[in-house]
This record gives structure tokens, sequence and C-alpha cells, in this order.
């Protein structure tokens, strides 16, 4: 039985608690539940500065089927931590431009952190992101720019947060991740090759690097290696100038993909 | 109030001296300079206490910070010795030099200025002779020798002469030995010295009497060096009541950030470093001195510095006035941005950009990691690569907006430049070859993919390019390696096959790097 919550749901305390409701799983048609309530916000008569809804936004797709398929809700969450590590340094930065661009089609800026510039603007305006978009940072050390990025993050008028940051210790990270989970503002961090990699908190976790060239397009590998709630794989995607998009090219490996197989014939 | 006269006693020759007195005692027919002894004769039952001069220097000197809420010229002056002034209460003379020259409007007029320091002066229990004059000395003579206690001489502008004429000698800050020869000589008064030819004065006496008297009737200048750093950029604020509230402190902080940027900006000034006084009712004073990375005007910037230093400026009775001093300032420039692209002058904050909460965002970060740290890119025109973007403040509008971004005859650009184009080794075919083999940062790249080559030539305007122009020729080309990576490389220099006149062999560097 839905429960009958007078005049319907609307407003922001009223879907704070039924999403508290839902939450503890005592309702019995959660799957109902949630479908009206992402119709309301797409609707728009909640809005997203309503942490409560949050979590309740569509999704950031990649754009490729195949790796949006072991992405939980099909993209990556936006309010959450996600970090690329670079192999390669081109590679990891057209990546997180992409995203980023993504991220911004609906308006806001990107604010970059760094701590020396190499981001050529011509460079990054071919992978979707308009570089008037971006606000350059620039800390003098590591610690600076965490906090700048913790800052930005709680900016709700920014849409994405970029980080090249080489050293994130498992506690910083999950402070990230919390403050996104708040805020609503996507942060990715963006591991340059020589970073030193531990444990982080962040919901997706993606390594890249560049591939050889394809039907004249630039060829990417990428691999997701943790998703929360999600799968792993590796693919290699070519960049379609035309489209503005990735492209399958051939997925190497998938092991949960693999094993569904494997399930699926047993059966 | 005690039943009995009080007085202040110091050890003088070997016998107690009496150096202050109060009201009762004075009434009585005691005056400063008497020996304990003839006082204890004529009031026996009189209360003395020992004079402390170090405590009351400290004290002056309090007392003078509290005074820069009128002016922030402020000077203590005590003698070092004990001055003899006829009738006075003390004999250590403690007197605090104002200039107003620029602030007595702020009060309403001289006359409403004096009467506001003498009804806070006597709310401390001070008594307090004020004079207002043209010039330094004749301001000291006439609160020194003023005839009531609690005297307010304002002299009409001008009038230095005929005011002073009827003073005594002493009033003219001459030393004692001074006064006494001047006294065998018949002269007593100032107006004596008038008619006295100026020759024969500094002939029997040196210049020192001389000088004085310029600097009583304002011929010589005296300018007061304040204790205090301070500059002429200050703006005050007093309350009817004294106000203890952090909120309402806050509020008058802001209205005063707003007051000082106005003057800073009618005189194309920035501040870098910042005073804030905050004058207590009980007489003290707490300051919180700021400075900026930067030289800013930008009222809302000071104050959100400012707001964090308010907290530690604690007023448990209230404070009566609050001050801002830009002790610091230097015309505003614009901002030096060093990211090894080329800058613009523009730091208007006239922005499209209007969100506010940005805005808020951008300050907070500029504040701690440096104004200069903070930029966005704009296009800029030229075709060589690192001069085609350039850095400018994160809330201004470039001009031309419409200039296309990496639509250079639709060959693609880096993602990633070197700020430095680094030198390779390579091994290509001469003259236009793509390099086949290089060497980066002691790694080896076996090439398998060249596209090129792109030529840029140096920009024929700028000057150094028409020393060896044909040296400064780049021929561009995008290479892909065995591994995957994707770099861009150029050929600096041209061949002689190709026509290149320069006697120095073609070099190779690594530029960027692409996705």
């Amino acid at each position: 039985m839905l429960p009958q919550w007078p005049g319907g749901v609307s407003g922001p305390e009223q879907i704070r608690r039924m999403v508290e409701h839902v939450k503890r799983k005592q309702v019995h048609n959660k799957a109902a539940l949630l479908a009206d309530l992402r119709q309301k916000i797409a609707a728009g008569e909640v809005g997203t500065a309503n942490p409560a809804a949050l979590c309740f936004r569509s999704p950031l797709t990649i754009g490729v089927p195949a790796v949006d398929a072991l992405l939980p809700q099909g993209g990556l969450t936006l309010s959450a931590l996600h970090e690329v590590q670079a192999v390669h340094d081109g590679a990891a930065l057209a990546f997180c431009a992409y995203l980023a661009a993504r991220r911004a089609t609906t308006g806001g800026m990107v604010l970059w952190g760094m701590t020396g510039l190499g981001l050529y603007g011509p460079g990054l305006a071919g992978f979707g992101l308009a570089p008037e978009r971006l606000l350059l940072v620039r800390g003098q050390n590591e610690q600076e720019l965490l906090w700048a990025v913790e800052e930005g993050l709680k900016c709700r008028s920014l849409a994405a947060v970029v980080a090249e940051v080489r050293r994130i210790d498992l506690k910083q990270s999950r402070r990230l991740q919390l403050v996104a989970e708040k805020h609503g503002v996507t942060a990715f961090l963006l591991r340059p090759p020589d970073s030193r990699l531990e444990t982080s908190a962040a919901v997706t976790r993606w390594r890249l690097s560049s591939a050889p060239t394809a039907n004249g397009q630039f060829g990417f590998e990428i691999e997701l290696l943790r998703c929360r709630g999600g799968g792993e794989g590796k693919w290699i995607l070519e960049w379609n100038d035309a489209t503005g998009a990735f492209d399958l090219a051939t997925p190497l490996a998938s092991r949960t993909a693999a094993a569904a197989e494997r399930a699926k014939s047993r059966a | 109030m005690s039943s009995a006269p009080e007085v202040f006693t110091a050890a003088s020759h070997g016998a107690e001296q009496i150096v202050a007195i109060d009201h009762m005692a004075h009434a009585m027919g005691l005056s400063a300079g008497m020996r304990l002894a003839d006082a204890r004769a004529l009031v026996p039952e009189l209360i003395t206490r020992s004079a402390t001069p170090d405590h009351d220097r400290r004290a002056l000197s309090k007392l003078s910070y509290w005074c820069l809420q009128f002016s922030p010229w402020v000077r203590p002056e005590t003698a070092r010795e004990p001055i003899f002034l006829p009738g006075a209460a003390c004999l250590f003379d403690y007197g605090l030099n104002l200039d107003i020259s620029g602030s007595d409007h702020l009060f309403g007029g001289e006359e409403k200025m004096t009467a506001l320091i003498q009804s806070r002066l006597n709310a401390f229990s001070l008594t307090a002779h004020l004079a207002i004059a043209d010039s330094l000395g004749a301001a000291w003579a006439l609160a020194r020798f003023a005839t009531e206690p609690n005297s307010v001489t304002i002299m009409p502008p001008g009038s230095a002469k005929t005011t002073l004429a009827n003073l005594p000698l002493a009033a003219l800050r001459l030393q004692l030995q001074e006064t006494e020869d001047l006294a065998r000589l018949g002269l007593r008064q100032i107006r004596d010295l008038y008619k006295i030819p100026r020759a024969a004065i500094s002939q029997r006496f040196g210049p020192s009497i001389l000088r004085r008297l310029d600097q009583a009737l304002g011929f010589v200048g005296e300018p007061l060096s304040p204790d205090q750093e301070t500059s002429p950029l200050w703006c005050r604020m007093a309350f009817a009541e004294p106000i203890a509230h952090p909120d309402d402190i806050a509020r008058a902080s802001e209205h005063l950030c707003e007051k000082l940027c106005t003057r800073l900006a009618k005189d194309g000034l920035g501040v870098l470093r910042l005073r804030c006084s905050l004058f207590l009712a009980e007489g003290g004073v707490r300051h919180a001195d700021l400075g900026l990375a930067r030289a800013s005007r930008d009222p809302a910037h000071i104050f959100r510095l400012l707001i964090e230093h308010l907290p530690a400026l604690e007023a448990e009775f209230g404070a009566d006035a609050i001050t801002l001093t830009a002790v610091s300032a230097e015309p505003l420039k614009s901002l030096q941005y060093d990211w090894a692209l080329p800058t613009t002058e523009d730091t208007s904050t006239a922005g499209n950009l209007n969100d506010p909460e940005l805005g808020l965002l951008i300050d907070r970060l500029g504040n701690r990691l440096g104004m200069q740290n903070i930029a966005r890119f704009a296009a800029n025109e030229s075709h060589l690569p690192e001069r085609a973007v350039r850095v400018i403040a994160p809330l201004s509008s470039p001009d031309d907006q419409n200039h296309a971004w990496g639509d250079i005859d639709g060959l693609p650009r880096p993602v990633k430049l070197l700020p430095c184009p680094e030198m390779v080794e390579t091994m290509a075919e001469v003259p236009d070859g793509p390099p086949m083999l290089f060497r980066w940062r002691g790694r080896m790249h076996r090439v398998i993919r060249a596209e090129g080559p792109e030529r840029i030539a140096p920009e024929w305007w700028r000057q150094f390019a028409i020393k060896d122009p044909d040296n400064q020729t780049r021929d561009y080309f995008r290479i892909e390696v065995l591994e995957g990576q994707r770099f861009w490389l150029y050929r600096q220099g041209l061949y002689p096959e190709q026509g290149g006149h320069s006697n120095k062999p073609p070099r190779w560097y690594l530029h960027g790097f692409f996705a």
C-alpha cells in the first residue's frame, strides 16, 4: 500500500520525508514511488537545489551504450566524486574535458584546479569544452588545491570541478565525496601519470590511455576499474570528431558481462 | 571624592616636593613645586601619594591612541624635566598634540570638536586645557598658559601675534636658562620680543629663541610626526551610544569600507595595508591590521577580509567610534598573471558572469591563493600556438568574444601544451620528413604515424623575427608512437634545401600532447 500523503507529493519538506521513508525500505512498491518522484523532478515541480532531490537527477552518460550499461542508473552519478587515472596525460585530459563539457551543457562553469598550467584551450574545444567556460584555479601545492576544490564543490553555480591532483588520501577523497553529495556539483579527480595511487572514496575509477589511431580517429583505451553498484570493463573507444562523441571499437574484456553470458548459457 | 586634598610627591634635592595637586588643594592655596613640609604646615590633613611618572607616561600613551579617533596625527608630549608653569596643577607636563587640519569638519567645526573632546576627557576624570591655533607652538602656549582649568581656547586664524602677545616668555618653550637671561634684560612677555631686532637676539642668545618665536607665530613650519604609522586616507564613524553587538560593528565596518574605497577611487589608489581601530567607551583602542596581496579598492573584497578579524576586537562595554585607515596604498596596477601565456591589461570587473555566488567563490579562492592564480582563457589574435590563448581576470569580459577556438584551418590542436617547448633528439629524413624515432626525457619513442607538416611562420611584425626569420619558422607534426601516445613536435629552422639561409642547423622540439 502506498502511503497517502496529504495533498500529494510536493514541497521540499515532504520530498525529504518521502525520501527518508523510501530509504528505510518500508515501502512495498518502491519502484512506482521513485518513478513518481522522478517524474515530478523532471517536470520541474521540485527544484534540484533541494538536497534530497539531488540523488534523483538523471545520471551523466558516457555516450557509449556498452560502457553506460555497466554504470548504476546507466551513467555517472552527478553528485559524486569520480576518479580518472592517466596512463597517458593527453587521453585523460580529453576524457575529463569531455565529461565536464557534457555535465555543463545545462549551464554553469567548470572549475579546473591545477598546480601548473598545461591545459591548452583550443585543444579542449575539440572535445566539446568551450574554454571560456573554464575557471582556472592554480594552487601552490596540493593542499591549497584540495581546499580550492572543496570550496568549488560548495558553489552551486558550478557544473563540475576537475582537479589535477598527484596525492590524495582516503580521508581527503571521502571528504570531497561527501561535499559533492551534499551540493550536487560533480567532481572529477584527474590523476597524472606520476601520481601516487591509493584507495579512494571515488564512486567510479577509470584508467585512460591513448590507443593507436584507427579510421583516422584518435583511439582511447578506457578501463573502468571500480564502480560502486556497477561492473568493471575495458574498452577501446574512438573519438568521432564529426559527432563529438565516442564510438566503441572493440570490447577487450568485461568480467561481469562475460559472467552474465556464462550464467545465461548455463541456465 | 575624598574629603581631604590629595597631592603627589616626589623626592627632589633631598626633600619631598609636591608635583601634582587636586582642586581642593589648589583651592587651599597649595601649588605644584612647593616643598611637602611647607604644604603640610598649611594643610595638616593633606593626603600624599608617590608620583609615578612612568605610569603616567604609559597612560598618556594610551590616551594618545584614544585620540586617534579625532585625527590620525597624534603625538604625546612629555617634558623630561619638570616645567615650572605658574599656577600649574602639575609639575610634569602631559600634553597631546593633534593635527586637526583635515578632520575638524568631520565633527562639525572646531568648537564642537573641542567640546566633544573636553566632555570625553572629563568623563575620564581628567582635567584638560585645550587650545586650537594655527601653529603647534601657539597651541602649546595657549593650552599651558590658560587661566582657568578645563578651558578651551580657540585662536582666530591668523591672529597669532596678538593672541600670544600677553603670554610670558616661558610659553615659547624656551629653556629655563634662556627665560632667566631674557628676564634679566627686562623681557618678560612675548610682546617684548616683537620690538627687538632679530639680529640682536640671535647674536646675543643664539638661534634657538628666534626659532621658537617663529614656530609659535607660524613663520617656520613644525610638522607633527605622529607616533603611529598613519595616512591621510582614513574614515571614521562615531556612534551616539556605544555599540557592542558584533553585528552592529560589522555593519559599521562595511559602511566604512565603502567610504574608504570611494576615497581611494578618487585618487586612483588601491589599499595594501589596512588598519581598523575600535575606540572603546572606557578609553582603550583595539586594532586589527590587514594586508592584501594585491592593491584593491573593492569594498566587498576588503570587507570580506575584515569580517574575519572583527571578532578579535572585543568591546565588552561598547565602542564609541570605529576608524578605517589605509596605512599603505599604491596606484592600482593591473594584476600580473604569469601563466606562461600572454596576458591582458584588462582587469575590469564589468563581468558577464553576474552570478553572485560565483563572484564570492572567486573572491574566496583569490584571497587565499592569490588573485593572480584565478583566471580564465580568452582567445588571442595570433597563430603562434603559445600565443593563441591568453589568460584574463576571471570576471572581466574580453572584447572579442566571437573569436573562434581551435578553428585553425580545421587542424587539430593538442589538449596539453608545454609552457616551454622541450628539445628532443630525433632521427628524421632531411629536409622535410617527419621524425621516425625520437628521444624525450631519456625515453626513446618509435613513431608509427605522422601527419604534417603544418608550417607556422614567425609573426613578422614582432621584432625578434626580423633578425633570423628562417630560424624561427616551425614545421609542426602530429606524431603517434608505438605505445599509443600522440605528440606535437616541430622542427625549428629551415634546411638549406628548403631555402633556409641560417647557418644554424634546425632543431626539434616537443610542444604538446594530443588526446
